[in-house]
């Protein structure tokens, strides 16, 4: 890549700005990161962040509805947002000479929103449609109750579209004090990535985001799980085709020295995934010389399985799932992937292996930030969530990971007591 | 706009073209080879054959089994898979650079030399049977199937299904799939592109001496010449609905629409920027604007058009609660009804030619982009300066002949409609 110095910048107000300058082609993109994500909420008002993202698309002060969408398309661009556990984001990619329209309406988006009463009572039918859209899938349902069986008291254990009776007796004047209390420039990172001048990116940053006013920022009430000492089981039984299991396990926060261990221990038991969940997704399927490709898909136990270590800012989900074969006892498929996973603790990992299985990552990492929306996804994502300087450690220390590394982690983390399962078993008969 | 954008096209004395773009920025390349050899080549009683064929590709060759294919991929951290769909299939690979001679000799390999295993075979049709079991119980592929069953003639190849049926793929073996690749997959026929770290010459080098001496026992003709005809259709002469009832779904599925036009039938641009206008621009254009944004009837709408060699269809789409099937539905002809009945503003014009023709940039960023841009050049018989003739067609395109297009193209009162999830016509009074 043709890239010039990365910056960093603080203003007054607080707003961390970030610009990385990247010349293979004549675009930009812009994301702004809030630290809000669902597990900022309480229980009545989940799904809030998710919601209020929605809202944020609806027309501020200055812009119209329409025009949030249209001068971006205009200009050859794309747009979206998200939320998850963590975090709410925002972004445009577009023409470079289009920087500061981008800017124009992140820094719009930060505090003008309007929140009309007739469009928040519109949008909560569109939230309520993309949650049943959602629930047609029975892999989405049984991952819902499996992670609120997983975690216990930690907020990351409600989805992020939050439960329906929340979304549906939520009032404006809650999602609206929402948005207050989170989106301001001290809970934010604005990220620039393109085909920019770093120091006249971050003018231009200042220009329309230093007037914004500082606001305080609402500490985080921290809850921590408690150390689960005995396996949890959910059986959704419900009308379907196919059965599906998933099976997860406690995993460290990314700043935790034990993370990218257990990234390649990922790798090797069914191959090498990156960190980017914009462009990777959460999740791929098994190599096909990984053991769990062995001992579950060439067994023609199950048709695929998938599993992902995910990058979080406070410990969560290692997990795992797989569609399995028709007729097969979902209690063989669980014994076999239990054994191949539990039993990598106390395994030799030879060298080979353990090459193989930093190779499939390192080149996961390079694949995954190749666009210049997917680079500054990534700093957005890891200066919120942790530090930027912890993103650009990780190639470093996926190479240095050892194979005591590796086993530490799995006796750590994948212990048969701290394990979830969960079956979806279709009912056939309706 | 489109500054690097320099194929180039080559043909081997076997027959192979060979289309390259380079990508300095990138640290990886994408190749992908494509055959004349889709679902619109199998037997209808053979539904699925092509799929299936195309992904027994890397399960075994002369030279190795699949787990040496498998090793040769995972060790460097590469990706090497079979792709098939109505008129090709293939296989498409990503590396890293300094690694795509070594997984372009394989995927060479697996082309030429596949021994499709009777064991892998039968793991194929087991995996394949639940995907359809899974198939049944998505209320969105539920829709599509219906749809193309209603908008096309029995026997016609956009009206069969891709992966096949339950009882088609239970008739299906592994000496079907030997004999359908040699029948079918052969270098006269066939379309390589390389997108990526590479140049042009040690591009082309590679690709000769992977492909040397794969020669056809009775030529096809060429890429574009061995392509299937598909026949017209007429315009459907009346409302055709099927409902297909899923009580236990959370969210009904619509698909509303009919065949369309080819790729090459003079009105695509005409139709393609009214399709923009009508069901893209800003988040699913008008139809957006009507069932999502003002009356919050929905998550997702949009339309599309699929002109293709064939008649593609065109088709809306959109997920909503059951009670607003019937509003949805009549919300969408009330769109289409418009877009024929009354001129687009210039304005809306204007940004559906500034979207096309300045998402370019973004469209090239990516060796996946590139890729598939160069095979809609080969296919479709574009020109290596397409890029340069494209603002043309787009920029010659008025307010008349979208409305022209429309007129001609869209067909309110005669049409399919697919409705699945849980839904009956007695759901919301009807």
């Amino acid at each position: 890549m043709t890239a010039d110095r990365r910056v960093q910048a603080t203003l007054d107000n607080g707003l961390r700005v970030v610009v990385q300058p990247l010349h293979n082609a004549p675009l930009v993109s812009v994301w702004c990161w809030y630290h809000v994500g669902s597990k900022n909420e309480a229980p009545g008002l989940t799904g809030a962040s998710h919601f209020a993202e929605h809202m944020n698309f609806k027309g501020t002060a200055n812009i119209s509805r329409e025009d949030l969408k249209v001068w971006v398309e205009r200009a050859g661009g794309s747009w979206n947002g998200y939320t998850w556990i963590d975090q709410t984001t925002y972004f445009e990619t577009l023409a470079a000479d289009e920087l500061d329209l981008a800017l124009r309406i992140e820094s719009d988006r930060m505090t003008e929103c309007l929140y009309e009463p007739k469009e928040f009572e519109s949008e909560r039918t569109v939230v309520l449609a993309e949650m049943h859209g959602n629930s047609n899938s029975p892999e989405y349902l049984l991952d819902i109750d499996v992670t609120a069986a997983a975690l216990r008291m930690h907020p990351y254990r409600w989805p992020t579209i939050g439960w329906q009776s929340d979304l549906e007796a939520m009032t404006r004047d809650d999602l609206f004090a929402h948005y207050r209390q989170y989106y301001h420039p001290g809970n934010a990172t604005l990220v620039v990535v393109g085909d920019v001048d770093a120091d006249a990116a971050v003018d231009a940053a200042r220009r329309r985001f230093g007037g914004i006013p500082a606001a305080e920022i609402t500490p985080y009430q921290n809850v921590h799980e408690p150390r689960q000492d005995g396996e949890r089981r959910v059986v959704l039984e419900r009308p379907g085709t196919a059965a599906y299991l998933q099976v997860v396990y406690g995993a460290p926060a990314f700043s935790d020295s034990d993370f990218v261990p257990l990234l390649v221990a990922d790798a090797l038991l069914s191959g090498g995934k990156g960190i980017n969940l914009w462009s990777g997704g959460f999740g791929r399927n098994a190599r096909v010389t990984s053991p769990l490709y062995g001992a579950l898909v060439d067994s023609e136990l199950v048709v695929s399985i998938s599993s992902a270590v995910l990058p979080t800012e406070e410990p969560y989900l290692y997990g795992f799932s797989a569609t399995l074969r028709d007729g097969v006892e979902p209690r063989r498929a669980e014994e076999a992937l239990t054994e191949s996973v539990e039993g990598l603790a106390t395994q030799d990992v030879d060298d080979r292996a353990l090459h193989k299985a930093k190779n499939q990552v390192l080149s996961a990492l390079a694949f995954e930030s190749e666009r210049v929306t997917d680079v500054a996804h990534q700093l957005g994502y890891f200066a919120t969530i942790a530090t930027i300087d912890a993103l650009d450690a990780v190639p470093n220390a996926v190479e240095a990971t050892t194979a005591t590394d590796v086993r530490r982690a799995a006796a750590r983390f994948l212990r048969p007591e701290a394990r979830t399962v969960g079956w979806f078993v279709p009912r056939r008969d309706s | 706009m489109t500054a690097g954008f320099a194929p180039t096209r080559t043909q081997l004395d076997n027959g192979l073209v060979v289309m390259h773009q380079s990508n300095h920025a990138s640290s990886a390349v994408t190749l992908s080879l494509s055959v004349a050899a889709g679902a619109c080549f199998e037997p209808a009683e053979q539904a699925g054959l092509a799929t299936l064929m195309a992904r027994g590709l890397t399960r075994g060759t002369e030279l190795r089994d699949k787990a040496a294919v498998g090793e040769v991929l995972d060790f460097r951290g590469a990706h090497l898979g079979g792709t098939a769909g109505r008129h090709t299939a293939g296989l498409v690979a990503k590396s890293r650079a300094e690694d795509m001679p070594e997984v372009m000799g394989l995927l060479a390999e697996c082309a030429r030399r596949p021994t499709f295993p009777d064991p892998e075979v039968s793991k194929l049709l087991g995996d394949r049977l639940t995907a359809l079991r899974e198939d049944c119980d998505d209320p969105a592929v539920v829709a599509m199937h219906a749809l193309r069953e209603l908008a096309y003639p029995d026997g016609h190849p956009y009206a069969a299904r891709v992966r096949g049926t339950l009882a088609t793929v239970e008739g299906i073996r592994a000496d079907d799939l030997r004999a359908f690749h040699a029948r079918f997959f052969g270098p006269s026929a066939a379309l390589l592109v390389v997108a990526g770290n590479v140049d042009a010459d040690a591009a082309l080098a590679i690709a000769h001496d992977a492909f040397d001496g794969w020669i056809d026992d009775a030529p096809r003709g060429g890429y574009r010449q061995a392509q299937c005809a598909v026949a017209d259709v007429a315009p459907p002469q009346e409302v055709q609905r099927h409902v297909a009832a899923m009580p236990d779904k959370a969210q009904v599925d619509i698909a509303l629409g009919h065949a369309s036009i080819r790729r090459s039938d003079e009105r695509y641009y005409a139709a393609a920027l009214m399709n923009t206008i009508l069901g893209r621009f800003a988040m699913g254009g008008r139809l957006g604007r009507a069932v999502r944004e003002e009356q919050g009837m929905a998550y997702y709408t949009y339309s599309a058009f699929a002109a293709g060699l064939g008649p593609g269809p065109f088709v809306v789409r959109a997920g909503v609660q059951p009670q607003h099937v019937e509003a949805a539905v009549e919300a969408m002809l009330a769109e289409i009804r418009r877009i024929r009945a009354e001129p687009v503003t210039a304005d809306e014009l204007d940004n559906a030619k500034a979207a096309t023709i300045r998402a370019l940039p973004r469209a090239l960023e990516s060796n996946e982009g590139a890729a598939g841009l160069l095979h809609e050049i080969e296919m479709f018989d574009l020109g290596l300066d397409y890029l340069e003739r494209l603002v043309g067609y787009v920029n010659r395109v008025d307010t008349e002949a979208v409305q022209a297009a429309a007129h001609e193209l869209l067909y309110p009162d005669a049409y399919a409609l697919a409705i699945a999830g849980p839904w009956s016509p007695s759901t919301d009074g009807s």
